[in-house]
This record gives structure tokens, sequence and C-alpha cells, in this order.
């Protein structure tokens, strides 16, 4: 081994946010919404049914975020990536379900940007639940 | 030289969706350049060379560190 980076992962593309919310809606059996314009344009409500003034392209709603949740969503953001909107009271209940979302799109985008580099990718997952990816390529 | 020699890159995706990379195979800077588009994920928040890093690394006739 010669090089070691670590990297926090931003959420930036829109397809592998999708598939991260669609496995850890099937992980988790829950559900999440998608604006049909592709815009911010889902209101989000808090734990009263209150309207909140933030709104996003994908939402979680609060029945499937926990017990006495606030809607979570994500929004779309003119630098291109994508803002976690979650209430400073969930932030810290929640880790399974945003750490899932996180992972499973550090994994797609991580996978397609490798396919696209010309890798062969074999992957395992360890008990702690870290997924291992090997990438291999002969040139 | 970049894109010429075998390689291999592990990544492990922690639970927490925070992302750890090695390469193997490769001494020198080039293994910087090999996972540079790895930044596209995210902020790069450590970046070390390991003992290998600093090896010499053979290409024909050029010979480079990774200093």
């Amino acid at each position: 081994m010669s090089k070691y980076r670590r990297i926090e992962t931003q959420f930036k593309d829109e397809a592998a946010l999708r598939q991260a919310l669609q496995d850890a809606a099937e992980r988790l059996g829950i559900e999440f919404e998608e604006a049909i314009d592709g815009a911010n344009s889902l209101p989000l409500y808090g734990v009263g049914g209150d309207l909140r003034p933030e709104m996003a392209q994908f939402v979680i709603r609060r029945w499937h975020v926990g017990v006495a949740a606030n809607d979570l969503g994500f929004a779309g953001r003119n630098d291109g990536t994508y803002e976690l909107i979650i209430s400073d009271f969930d932030a810290p209940r929640r880790a399974t379900l945003v750490n899932t979302i996180k992972q499973r799109y550090a994994y797609h985008q991580t996978l397609a940007l490798a396919l696209s580099q010309g890798y062969t990718v074999t992957e395992d997952v360890a008990p702690n639940g870290a997924i291992r990816l090997q990438l291999a390529r002969a040139y | 030289m970049f894109g010429t020699q075998p390689h291999s890159i592990e990544i492990v995706i922690n639970a927490d969706g925070t992302l750890e990379s090695t390469v193997g195979g490769v001494a020198g800077p080039t293994c910087h350049e090999l996972t540079q588009w790895l930044e596209q994920l995210g902020n790069v928040v450590e970046d070390r060379s390991t003992p290998e890093f600093y090896q010499v690394e053979t290409l024909g006739n050029t010979l480079t560190t990774g200093v």
C-alpha cells in the first residue's frame, strides 16, 4: 500500500441519491417521496403537522423517520450538491437512517465512478457493516 | 506514468458513509493520480503516504521519487 486517503461523502449525484434512498427504504421498511418535477417542491412538516419553511426534492415523512420525528428531506442546491434537511432534534436520534443513506450513496457513487474508470470491482461486507470494494485495472 | 501500470485500489465504505482508500502495486506520486477521481465523492479529510510511496519508481530509463 502506498497511499491512504479518507473522504467524507457529499451528496452530489441525483441518481446515486435516489438509489441510496431506495436501498434504505427496502432495508428499513420505510418509504420516501420524490418531487415529480425534479425540483425542491415538496413541503416539509414538523412533528405536529406544522408546515416548515424548507422545501425538498426527496422527502422521508416523519412517521417513517421515527417516533416524534420531523420530516427529513434532501434539497438540491445551486452548487450541484444536495443538502440533508434534518431537525436539530432528529439529527442525533436518527443515525441509523441517515448513515444507511450515506453509506448506500457512497457505494453507488463509488461503484459508478470505478466502472467508468475501467476498473473491475469485487465487493464484500465486513461484520461491522463496512463495504469493501477491491478495484483492479491492468493499465 | 499515469495509467500504465497494473494496480489495485481498496476502498472501504464505513457504516457512517465515510470512505477510506489505499492504493497497491504502485509506488511514487503515480498513486496520487490514480485516486484523484475519488475526490468527486466528497471532501478529503485525510491524505497521507505510506512508506511505499517514497520508494523509487522505475519506469523504463526514468527514475522518479515520490518526494
